[in-house]
């Protein structure tokens, strides 16, 4: 029943498709609703590469969707298109979008949701700039199949290395943990630790001096700066013999 | 053991009354009118010895009912027994505090130590608390120098600037009455301090009835042991008296300081031996004992504070969850990546290193200079009947000295290395990134200082440990050590595998929780004591 009613929709979906089918589009849907699409609306492929890249799409399509596009008519670049395909088509879901333009030898890549944090950007165009070169030699299922093979490679080794990076995570948060709790540790004991007090607390002290006496032994004086005795000293140094 | 004169019943001393009680027909008697033991000689008394075959800590009583378990190690063998004769003291204070009131007070300060082991708050662990004489040498000082100070007045008016100068002579009179040292070196001198102040114009002349119900400890150490730090004392605050003199106050005083102090004519004038209460019980672990010590006048309590490792653990559990949370949710937004990893790693584990090293250095210093002048003294007296080993100390002194010296250098000599191995790396990229400090070099930087900071730090751990041959404290320092190069090389040599990071920073990151345990059983070694192993007194020919 169930079976039925899927083959209807994705019947009906196809139908809806038609006019791009037009244009040569390629769709698979695996059971998750994640969709591989290849636009090829110069026929640059010949089918039998068409239905080799649509293998290399299929296993990308368990992280999400995943689009190949070949034309030249583009209303920007073929730089922008990936991005604009992917809002158009999938909203932000997990996405990836491969555009060339044939004639002006661009090539595209953008990616959205698990899949951009599954791929890096940075990884991404270091791919991109070492495929576009195919572009030039006109090897366009080259370009792409090997960028579709480094993504895949990526996914696979996330997809391994996915329960290290927890376990990183968890270390980390453990560390970070048990840093804070010694502080609060070492705060909280000494609260409760006694300092020492003055010895001499609760001892019995007196101290007097008996039979004070001061006596003045001699005095000095000297004139205060700025003063008119001062003044008056400075000028008699100038009169006397001293000036000359 | 005391009988009363009416029925012949036990008596005790009884702290609320202050009296001897007879357990039979309640009848109080004055502590003081019953004699020594016969046959005791007039400065000695008769008395039960109770030594720990564990540590050869030793309590004596004059109750012959009482049988015990040693206070200072925590041993649950019962100590050997014997009668001897032991100095008689001159002066005590009585137990003022109950034990339930010695309880309470304990209680009342456990209770917001959260940390602390359960076991420390248990009933049975408290019902141990063993009422204890300490001996303590009192000292009274007496300060009567001729005072010749000289000083000088300025003063200003229109036209002159004055300075008078002053001879001052006057007859000091200043005394003290009872310093009190502790005569044991069973104890340290900081837990004593601690417990200070006693009011000691509550003492009493002593009787051996006094200690009836209860244990004493015998002093090992002679009274000028301390004498040179009381007069230091007096000296000292004498001499702030004298300075600051009413008679001075419109005057500056021209005489040093301790040309003052000479002055005073500081002389012991009376040294007595006092038995002062203490409630006492101790802790054990395997490798520490944890002291709880009540003031036996005032209820003062001084304890051993050490922490629950399972109760740490468990808080960090509790804490690390949304820690946890937090950097997933941020993990969702920004991939961490596991270059990103090794790199947090790495600066926590810098801090993780400074921690522990601090740590280290707080137990190295206390090693160095044990705190207690008593167990020095008793070391140098042990010291004294082996000449040959004495000879031995002094040269390890000679070189503790030295270690600090070799640890400036070879701290010098590795930054000096590290640099010059940094030094391209500083040349390429560090120099020309100051131009314009992009965060991203700024992080690796920091990251890569965070990294020799960690090298550094634990080799000087490393080292200090060495220095003190605390050979347990050697693996900690050396795993972080190995683990923070292992980091540092997967930064510096980038492995094109992902799973080498993660393993490199798994690695790294078990390191720094096996340091941070590490880190507080060391916490505990520090606020706890050592397992005591006294030197066997008495009757050894040491009078
Ligand atoms: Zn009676
Ligand atoms: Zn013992």
């Amino acid at each position: 029943m169930r079976k039925g009613f899927l083959a209807t929709a994705i019947c009906m979906w196809m139908l809806l498709l038609l006019p791009l089918q037009v244009h040569a589009t390629t769709v698979y849907e695996n059971e998750n609703g994640y969709q591989a699409i290849i636009v090829d609306e110069d026929k640059v492929l010949s089918e039998l590469q068409t239905s080799k890249l649509t293998d290399k799409m299929k296993p990308i399509t368990e992280y999400g969707n995943v689009a190949v596009i070949i034309k030249t008519d583009y209303e920007y670049s073929a730089y922008t298109y990936p991005q604009e395909y992917i809002i158009e088509q999938w909203g932000n879901e997990s996405a990836i979008a491969l555009a060339i333009d044939w004639k002006e030898k661009e090539f595209g890549y953008d990616s959205e949701g698990a899949l951009r944090r599954y791929i890096s950007d940075d990884k991404a165009n270091t791919w991109r700039y070492e495929e576009e070169k195919y572009l030039d030699t006109d090897d366009y299922y080259i370009c792409l199949a090997g960028m579709l093979e480094k993504i895949y490679g990526a996914l696979e080794e996330k997809q391994n290395t996915g329960s290290l990076s927890d376990i990183g995570l968890m270390v980390v948060s453990l560390i970070i943990a048990m840093l804070v709790m010694y502080f609060v540790v070492n705060r909280s004991m000494k609260k409760h630790v006694i300092v020492e007090t003055d010895w001499l607390e609760g001892v019995t002290a007196e101290q007097d001096i008996l039979d004070f006496h001061e006596h003045l032994l001699h005095e000095t004086k000297k004139l205060v700066p700025g003063s008119s005795k001062y003044q008056e000293s400075v000028d008699d140094f100038f009169k006397g013999d001293n000036y000359n | 053991m005391y009988q009363c004169p009416n029925c012949n019943g036990n008596l005790k001393f009884n702290i609320k009354r202050q009296r001897m009680l007879c357990e039979h027909c309640n009848s109080t008697f004055n502590p003081n009118q019953f004699g020594d033991g016969e046959g005791a000689k007039q400065s000695e008394i008769e008395v039960t010895v109770f030594t720990c075959p564990q540590c050869a800590g030793e309590l004596f009583t004059t109750d012959n009912e009482m049988a015990g378990f040693c206070t200072f190690c925590g041993s649950t063998t019962v100590m050997e027994s014997r009668i001897a004769n032991e100095k008689r003291p001159d002066y005590i204070i009585p137990f003022q505090q109950t034990k339930d009131d010695c309880k309470e007070a304990y209680l009342k300060l456990m209770k917001n130590a959260f940390f602390v082991p359960k076991a420390l708050k248990s009933p049975e662990y408290i019902e141990g608390f063993r009422g204890i004489y300490m001996p303590y040498w009192i000292y009274d000082v007496k300060q009567e120098g001729e005072l010749n100070l000289s000083g000088k007045c300025t003063t200003v008016d229109e036209d002159y600037l004055t300075i008078s100068h002053y001879k001052f002579d006057g007859k000091l009179s200043s005394k003290y009455e009872g310093i009190a040292y502790d005569g044991s070196s069973a104890l340290s001198d900081t837990l004593s301090r601690k417990l200070m102040p006693y009011k000691m114009n509550s003492v009493r002349e002593f009787s051996p009835a006094y200690l009836s119900g209860f244990y004493a400890e015998a002093a090992d150490l002679e009274a000028d042991v301390y004498e040179e730090d009381v007069k230091a004392l007096t000296d000292k605050r004498t001499g702030e008296y004298v300075k600051n003199y009413y008679g001075f106050d419109s005057y500056t005083i021209d005489t040093k300081d301790d040309a003052i102090v000479e002055q005073l004519g500081t002389t012991i004038a009376k040294k007595s031996q006092a038995m002062l209460p203490i409630w006492f019980v101790s802790y054990r672990n395997k490798d520490w004992v944890a002291y709880a010590t009540v003031n036996g006048q005032t209820g003062k309590v001084v304890a051993d504070l050490p922490v629950d490792l399972k109760k740490y653990l468990l808080c960090v559990i509790l804490l690390a969850v949304p820690i946890y949370t937090v950097l997933s949710l941020i993990e969702s937004v920004h991939t961490i990546t596991p270059v990103f990893l090794i790199q947090i790693i790495l600066v926590l584990s810098a801090m993780v290193a400074l921690l522990y090293d601090a740590k280290v250095k707080q137990i190295v210093k206390r090693e160095k200079l044990a705190d207690d002048k008593g167990a020095i003294v008793a070391k140098q007296r042990q010291e004294n009947t082996k000449v040959k080993k004495r000879k031995k100390k002094k040269s390890r002194l000679k070189r503790r000295k030295t270690w600090a010296i070799e640890t400036i250098i070879t701290g010098i000599i590795l930054a000096g290395c590290f640099l010059y191995i940094l030094a391209p790396v500083i040349e390429e990229e560090v120099l020309p990134l100051l131009e314009e400090l992009p965060y991203q070099q700024m992080w690796e930087v920091l990251v890569l200082f965070a990294g020799a900071l960690t090298v550094i730090v634990s080799l000087v751990s490393l080292i200090r440990s060495i220095g003190l041959k605390l050979w347990r404290f050697l693996p900690t320092p050396f795993f972080g050590l190995f683990a923070a190069l292992v980091a540092i090389g997967m930064i510096v040599l980038q492995p094109v595998l992902n799973v080498s990071y993660y393993i490199g920073a798994l690695l790294l990151g078990c390191v720094l929780i096996y340091t941070m345990i590490d880190l507080i059983k060391r916490y505990n070694i520090f606020a706890t004591r050592r397992l005591p192993q006294f030197e066997r007194r008495g009757g050894d020919g040491n009078a």
